[in-house]
This record gives structure tokens, sequence and C-alpha cells, in this order.
């Protein structure tokens, strides 16, 4: 139970982080280890731009970000519900055909292709092993106050 | 604690914990099966068992025993935990591809299960939790070197802007 709350309490402080503050904006929330080493995107790149635009309820924002994320989250809402129902016993046979091992491989394959497919998506447009010049330019001009550089708005 | 399983060669029954498998007054040749047995097997050969027949009179059971091999019980209930939804969220936000060697365990959690191996199923279980865990860079001994490469590549990552940074020309 107090397990429980802990968990509930701690993912709204997360949601109310990620509603707050848009990461392309800050620095202080955490980059892909995958994509610093390789370059390359993983499929979980953009979750949390992706998090903060649907917050804000701007769909095509999210998609944009990461799509696999938009569409995943009815998929996970369901089976946590399916779960908390307790119909994990009830229905064993619709729990089998929606989480069962076929559902599972499905998925693989998807987030597989949605890895592959989005690296090939950013290398046809030039982008592969480079970090976004837009962004870093960005948050140049947005920067309030750099302090450490010594410039005039130190 | 086992779960016993008795068979009157055409129906099984259980499971039973010990006690509830003495009540139902099996006799030394009624087929017995726990997991992790081969087979179906006499129960005056299971050693804890074989103590109730001693004064008893042979009984009259007439199981033929099954030709072939011997039938495991279908899996009763729902399968172990498979970690999915943890392990499709640790892949989407923790953006270690670890995260998909989680979802690769609980789809053999699964498969595992409806082919009635319990006990597979559950061993992928505790592996499904493991990677999980260690995707998000926690839990474990094994995998602290999870929480090192998240604490390396933050520097790295500004360290990468700063070379973009100095590479686009003067900031003003």
């Amino acid at each position: 139970m107090l397990k429980w709350a802990f968990g509930l309490i701690g993912a709204g402080l997360l949601l109310v982080v990620y509603w707050q503050f848009n990461p392309y904006e800050v620095d202080f929330l955490p980059r892909c280890p995958f994509h610093a080493f390789t370059g390359f995107t993983c499929p979980g790149c953009g979750s949390q731009r992706s998090l903060h635009y649907l917050l804000h309820l701007e769909v095509a924002e999210a998609l944009r970000e990461n799509a696999l994320l938009v569409l995943s989250l009815p998929y996970l809402l369901t089976y946590g519900l399916f779960r908390l129902a307790g119909w994990d016993r009830q229905k064993p046979s619709l729990r089998k055909a929606l989480f069962g091992p076929r559902a599972i491989k499905v998925i693989m394959l998807v987030i597989v292709l949605f890895w592959i497919g989005r690296n090939g998506w950013a290398s046809s447009r030039g982008g592969g092993i480079q970090p976004d010049p837009p962004k870093a330019a960005f948050r140049l001009q947005t920067r309030k106050s750099n302090w450490w550089a010594g410039g005039e708005h130190a | 604690m086992k779960k016993y399983f008795y068979t009157d060669g055409v129906n099984t029954f259980g499971p039973y914990d010990l006690e509830e498998l003495r009540e139902k007054g099996i006799g030394p040749e009624t087929r017995v099966w726990y997991e992790g047995m081969t087979g179906w097997t006499r129960a005056a050969e299971v050693p804890e068992l074989s103590g109730w027949f001693r004064a008893a009179p042979p009984s009259v059971d007439r199981v033929p025993p099954r030709p072939g091999a011997a039938p495991q019980p279908a899996p009763q209930g729902a399968p172990p935990k498979s970690w999915l939804i943890e392990s499709i969220l640790a892949t989407l936000f923790c953006c270690l591809p670890l995260g998909l060697v989680g979802i690769i365990f609980a789809s053999k959690v699964e498969s595992r299960y409806y082919a009635g191996d319990v006990e597979g199923a559950r061993r992928a279980s505790k592996n499904a939790e493991n990677w999980t865990k260690a995707s998000v860079g926690g839990g474990g001994n094994r995998v602290d070197y999870l929480l090192l490469l998240w604490l390396v590549s933050f520097p790295l990552w500004h360290l990468r802007w700063y070379l973009v940074a100095c590479s686009s020309g003067p900031l003003a």
C-alpha cells in the first residue's frame, strides 16, 4: 500500500516536471546515453519531449518527437487497467490474445522496425551522427544568464 | 510448498498440498505427480507419501498406467508476471536498448507458460525483472555499471553541445 502511495506521488511529480519544462529548453533532464555514445537514436529518444507535448495536448508535436510512445501509451494503459481489474485470471483467453506470446513478438518487431526506420529516416535527410544545431542555437539565445561564460548576461 | 496432482487414469486432480492430498485417500498404486517429476509415479514410490501405505492393505486400484509420456497437468490461473509494461516503458524512457532484453524475456515467460513449462516461465519472469530494472540503471549488483553509464553520458552531452556552440562561430 505504501509502495503504491509513493509510486503515485512520484509519478505525479514527474508528470508535473514534464508538464512544466520542455526538455528542449532545460538541461537538467537526463539525456539518452545511447545517443550520446553512438549518435544514433534509440527507440526511446524524444520520449521526454513527446510526453511534454502530450501533456499539453499537442498530439502532432508529440507524434513527431516519438510516435512509438504516443502509440504505445493506450496499449500500456489498457494492460494496466486489465491487471487492476483482475482480468488476468478471469479472462485468460482475452489475456492471451492481447498480451500473450504472439502479441509480445509483434511488439518487439514494431520496436525494432521503428528503431531502424527512424535512423534511416534521419540519415536520409543528412542526419545521423550529428547533434541538432538548431537546438544549440536556440539554447544560446534563450539562456537567461550564462554566468560561466562571463558575457553580458553575467 | 510442493503442489501434488493425482490422476485416476482419465481425469487429473490438483493441485493439493500434502495435507489435502492425504484427505483424498489415495492408494499406493495411484499415480501422483508434482513439479519437477518427469512423469506420473506410483504414490508408494514417492518418499513422503510411501509411509501412508505401509500398514494399509493393498487397494483395489484398477488404474492402468498410461502408455507413452505422462501428461502434464494443464497450468491453472495466469502466467507469472511478465514485466511487459515495465520493460516497454523502460525501452521508451531509459533509452538503453536493454529494455528490449526485458521484452524478450517477457515473451519467454508467456510462450513457456503456454507450453506448460511453468517453472521455466517463472525463471524467465525473474530474468525479465532483472533486465527491466537493469535498464533503469538500478537494482542488483551486476548492473551498477549502468548507473555509471548514465553519469558518464551526461557530461558527454554537454561537451558535445559545447563543441557545436564553439564551431558555429561567435556567440553574440
